[in-house]
C-alpha cells in the first residue's frame, strides 16, 4: 500500500508532439493530473521513427521542464512510463505451463507464478525483445479454460498470455533519450502505446464483449483487439495523419502545415462539408477546393488504413472479437468523417475514445489525441500499487491486478464492518 | 552470366549501327537536341518546313526533291500533303538507313509531317530489314478532339510495321511542372526528356552487356504481340552513400513512366542497370529489386546490366510493356483496308496526369505493405484524377 501519494511522470513521444503529464495517485487509486507540458517534434521523428535525436532530446526536455513547473512536483525517475510504438511491433501468443507437484494437487501463487513466468521464455524473431506480456487466461490439465485457477485441483496448469514485440533498439532509443535528458530508467518502464490507451478508454463490457482500438497518430496507426481476458491481436501500421495530410497537399498543391491545419483544426466539420468549396486564404488570394474532393482524397487514405488493418488481423478473426465495435483515439479521431468512414468499413458501431478514472482540470485530456498519455499515468499507478502491494511481479500483469485490487476491496469491506 | 571474351571483342569492334532520325517540327527539335551529346550515332531529320529545319545542323537532312515541291512551309496541319512529300522522300530514306541495325525515330503525331512520315519510314525500315522503336508524343489535350483522332489513327498506321511504338502524352510531360514554370522552360523540359530518352535508348543498346543482352531480349518479349511501352530512367552520382536508393527514385519520378499505376500494369520490362565496373555487385541486387517490386508478380522481367563507361554515374532505365490482349495490332502483314474493315479503333489507355511524389516523406525509410509504397498518395497511386479547384 502507498504511504503517501505517489507522483508519476508519463510520457508519449509521439510524430507530431511529445507530451508529459505529471499526476499523483492516491492509496485508493484515484489519479489526478496536475501539470502537462509539450512540445511540438517539427519533423524530429517521422513516421514514429527518430530522424534527429538530439532535437527530440532537447523537445522532451523542455516538455519536462514545462510540466514540473505546471504541476508544481518533481520528477521521480524511477515514477516514468513510456509508451512505445514503431515499425514492426507485433503480439504473439505463448503458453507456459507448470506440473503441480504439491501433496494436496491444488493451484496456489507458487504455481501461477511459475507458470507465467514460463510463458514469458517465448521465441522470439532476431533482434527483437519481449515489450509487454498480457495475461490471458489460465488452462487446466489441457483442456479447461479458467480466469483465476487459485485453490483448484489440477496436476498441470498452464498460462497463457501474449507477448508484444519489437525490434530491440525501439526500446533501446526511447530508454536513451531519457538517458540523456537525465532520467536513467531502470524499471519496466515501457509500454506499448494502445495498451497504455486501453487503460482509460475501455470499460468492463468493452473488455467482456470484445473491442478494436484503432490509435490513428500523427505518423503511425496502432490497433489492438481486446477480447475477454487479455487481448487478442496488435500491430503497428505506418500510416498516420501525416500521410493525409501528405495527400491534401499533394492533391490541390497546397502547403504540407496548411493541410495538417485544416486536419488537425476543427476546419473540416461534418457541416462544413455539406457546403460544395472549402475556401482557403492564400497570400491575400482565396482558393476554392471542392468538398467532395477533399473528402475523396481523405477517404481514400482511410479506407487504406482500415484495409491493411483487416488485411493484418484477418477479417473472420476481427468479426469474431469486436462486439463492442470499434474505439478510435489519436489525432485521427478528430477527422470529421473517420468515424462514418469506419462505420462503413467495419460494418459495426464506432466511437471516439474518451478518457476514465483520470480526475483533475487538465480539458486538453479529453481529447484523444491524448488518450494514450493520460492511459500511461493510470498504468504507472497500477505498477506502483501492484509492486508496493505485492512486489511479486513487476509487469503489466492483468490477472494480478485483478487479485490485488479485489483483496483490497475485500479488506476495506472488512475493515468497514 | 559474363559473356565470354571473343564475344565481347566482337562487340566493341562492331558495335549496334544505330540511326535516328526526326519526323517534322518535333522530331527536328529533339534530334536539333541530340547532336548536343556525345552520342556518335547517324542522326537525320525529315520535314518540310524550311524555318524548322534551320534550327539543325550536325546532320543529314531528308526533303523532297525539288525544293519541297512548293511546300517550303510545311503542310500546314494537312496529313494528305505530308503523305504526299513523305512519299517522294521514299528513296533518301532507304539510302539513309541502309546498313544500320536500328532506327530510332522521333516524331509528334497529330500534325502534318509526323503523321504522315512516320508509317512511311516505318515501311522503308521494314523492307531494309532494320528494327525500329518510335518515340511519338501525342497531342495536347487543348489541342482538340480532332488532332487526337488524327494521332491515333496515324499511330494505327504505324503500329502495323513498326517493332516498338512508344507514345507519350504531352501532357504527362507538363503535369510534372508547376503550373507557374515559364512556358519556354516548360517546352525545353519537354524537349529534354524526349531527348534523354532517346540517348538512354540508344546507350542500352551498345554497351557491353553483363547479366543478358539487351536488343534480342527486347525483342523477344516486344515481337510476340503488339505492345504499348513506357520508358523512364533515373541516374545518381555514385559519390552518395544511397546512389541506388536516389536513381530508383528518380527512374519512378520519370515523366515519360506516367507514374507507378503505368509500372503496375506492365506485362514485361526490361530493366537495364548501367554503372562503371567498379560499383559492387549489392547496390545493383538492391536496385534491381527496387523497381522488380513495383512490377506485377507474374511479369517478365529481363534484367540487362551493362558497363558503362562513365565510373561516376550509376544509371537505371526501365522500360514497361504492355501486351495489346485483343492482339489488335498483331504484327501481321495484313493491310490496312483489313484492319479498317474490322472497324476497330486504337485507344490509347488514359495515362495519369502527375507523377507520384512522396512529398514530406521523401528521405525517410521505406514503408511498402504488398508492393504499394504507402507515403505516395492513394489517388496517384490508384491513378484517380481529383478536381483540385480553382
Amino acid at each position: 500500500m502507498f504511504k503517501k501519494k505517489e507522483v508519476i511522470t508519463a510520457v508519449d513521444i509521439g510524430t507530431s508532439k511529445i507530451s508529459v503529464l505529471i499526476g499523483e495517485a492516491d492509496p485508493s487509486g484515484n489519479i489526478t493530473a496536475l501539470g502537462l507540458g509539450e512540445r511540438e517534434t517539427n519533423d524530429a521523428i517521422i513516421k514514429g521513427e527518430i530522424r534527429k535525436f538530439e532535437d527530440v532530446v532537447e523537445k522532451l526536455s523542455a516538455a519536462l521542464g514545462d510540466a514540473v513547473v505546471n504541476s508544481d512536483r518533481e520528477i521521480n525517475s524511477e515514477n516514468i512510463f513510456f509508451s512505445v510504438t514503431g515499425k514492426g511491433i507485433k503480439a504473439q501468443e505463448s503458453m507456459g505451463a507448470v506440473t503441480i507437484l504439491n501433496e494436496e494437487r491444488r493451484i496456489t501463487n507458487f504455481e501461477i507464478n511459475e507458470a507465467v513466468k514460463n510463458s514469458k521464455q517465448c521465441s522470439l524473431p532476431p533482434n527483437n525483445i519481449a515489450i509487454n506480456f498480457v495475461l490471458s487466461d489460465f488452462i487446466i490439465d489441457g483442456h479447461k479454460r479458467v480466469e483465476d485457477p487459485k485453490g483448484l485441483s489440477a496436476s498441470k496448469l498452464e498460462s497463457l498470455s501474449f507477448c508484444v514485440y519489437g525490434n530491440a533498439s525501439i526500446v533501446e532509443n526511447y530508454k536513451n533519450i531519457f538517458s540523456d535528458v537525465g532520467y536513467d530508467i531502470k524499471h519496466k518502464a515501457d509500454i506499448f502505446a494502445p495498451l497504455a490507451s486501453s487503460r482509460v478508454c475501455l470499460s468492463e463490457d468493452d473488455l467482456r464483449n470484445g473491442v478494436l482500438l484503432v490509435d490513428m497518430g500523427a505518423g503511425t496507426t496502432e490497433y489492438a483487439i481486446f477480447h475477454g481476458n487479455g487481448f487478442f491481436n496488435c500491430g503497428v501500421i505506418q500510416v498516420g495523419c501525416d500521410h493525409i495530410a501528405n495527400d491534401i497537399s499533394a492533391a490541390f498543391d497546397i502547403h504540407i502545415s496548411e493541410a495538417r491545419k485544416m486536419i488537425v483544426s476543427n476546419l473540416l466539420t461534418e457541416d462544413f462539408l455539406k457546403e460544395q468549396y472549402v475556401i482557403l486564404q492564400r497570400s491575400g488570394i482565396s482558393r476554392r477546393i471542392p468538398t467532395s474532393s477533399l473528402e475523396s482524397v481523405m477517404k481514400l487514405r482511410i479506407n487504406e488504413v482500415f484495409e491493411i488493418l483487416n488485411d493484418s488481423i484477418g477479417e473472420k478473426e476481427l468479426k469474431q472479437h469486436i462486439g463492442n465495435g470499434v474505439i478510435l483515439s489519436g489525432g485521427g479521431a478528430n477527422i470529421a468523417t473517420v468515424i462514418r468512414l469506419a462505420e462503413d468499413f467495419f460494418q459495426t458501431t464506432v466511437r471516439r475514445s474518451g478518457v476514465r478514472s483520470i480526475d483533475g482540470t487538465i480539458s486538453k485530456l479529453k481529447d484523444p489525441r491524448y488518450c494514450c498519455l493520460a492511459g500511461l499515468l493510470k498504468y504507472g499507478s497500477e505498477i506502483k500499487l501492484s509492486g508496493k502491494s505485492s512486489g511479486i511481479i513487476q509487469e503489466v500483469d492483468k490477472w494480478l491486478w485483478k487479485i490485488i485490487t479485489k483483496s483490497w476491496k475485500s479488506l476495506s469491506e472488512a475493515v468497514r464492518i | 552470366m559474363k559473356q565470354s571474351e571473343s564475344e565481347n571483342n566482337e562487340k566493341y569492334s562492331n558495335p549496334a549501327k544505330i540511326a535516328i532520325l526526326g519526323l517534322g517540327g518535333a522530331g527536328v527539335k529533339i534530334c536539333a537536341e541530340l547532336v548536343k551529346t556525345a552520342l556518335k550515332f547517324d542522326i537525320a531529320v525529315l520535314d518540310f518546313d524550311e524555318k524548322s529545319l534551320m534550327s539543325f545542323s550536325g546532320g543529314k537532312i531528308i526533303t523532297p526533291k525539288n525544293s519541297f515541291h512548293g511546300y517550303s512551309s510545311g503542310t500546314g496541319g494537312d496529313i494528305i500533303v505530308g503523305e504526299r512529300l513523305s512519299s517522294l522522300c521514299r528513296q533518301k530514306i532507304s539510302e539513309f538507313l541502309n546498313g544500320h541495325e536500328i532506327l530510332i525515330a522521333i516524331a509528334g503525331m497529330g500534325g502534318g509531317s509526323g503523321s504522315a512520315a512516320a508509317p512511311i519510314v516505318a515501311r522503308e525500315a521494314k523492307k531494309c530489314g532494320i528494327q525500329t522503336i518510335f518515340l511519338v508524343t501525342l497531342p495536347f489535350s487543348f489541342e482538340g478532339h480532332k488532332r487526337r483522332i488524327l494521332a491515333e489513327k496515324s499511330i494505327e498506321n504505324l503500329i502495323i510495321d513498326a517493332d516498338i511504338v512508344i507514345p507519350i502524352a504531352n501532357d504527362i510531360l507538363f503535369s510534372s511542372m508547376p503550373a507557374d514554370s515559364p512556358f519556354a522552360e516548360a517546352f525545353l523540359k519537354a524537349d529534354i526528356e524526349i531527348t534523354k530518352a532517346t540517348e538512354e535508348l540508344s546507350k542500352i543498346f551498345t554497351s557491353e552487356n553483363y547479366i543478358s543482352s539487351t536488343l534480342p531480349n527486347l525483342k523477344n518479349i516486344v515481337n510476340r504481340k503488339k505492345t504499348t511501352c513506357i520508358i523512364g530512367y533515373g541516374e545518381s552520382k555514385v559519390e552518395s552513400s544511397d546512389f541506388s536508393v536516389r536513381a530508383v527514385e528518380q527512374l519512378f519520378d520519370s515523366p515519360l513512366l506516367g507514374g507507378l499505376s503505368e509500372v503496375r500494369k506492365s506485362d514485361a520490362a526490361l530493366i537495364v542497370i548501367s554503372a562503371g565496373e567498379k560499383i559492387g555487385i549489392g547496390p545493383i541486387k538492391r536496385t534491381f529489386e527496387r523497381v522488380k517490386i513495383q512490377l506485377k508478380d507474374d511479369a517478365e522481367i529481363v534484367c540487362v546490366l551493362s558497363k558503362s563507361p562513365d565510373e561516376k554515374s550509376f544509371k537505371v532505365t526501365l522500360i514497361g510493356i504492355k501486351y495489346d490482349e485483343t492482339n489488335l495490332f498483331q504484327k501481321t502483314t495484313q493491310k490496312k483496308h483489313l484492319l479498317e474493315k474490322k472497324k476497330t479503333t486504337y485507344t490509347q489507355d488514359e495515362l495519369p496526369l502527375f507523377t507520384p511524389k512522396k512529398g514530406i516523406f521523401t528521405n525517410s525509410s521505406d514503408n511498402f505493405y504488398k508492393n504499394q509504397d504507402l507515403d505516395i498518395p492513394v489517388f496517384q497511386r490508384k491513378g484517380i484524377n481529383i478536381d483540385p479547384g480553382q
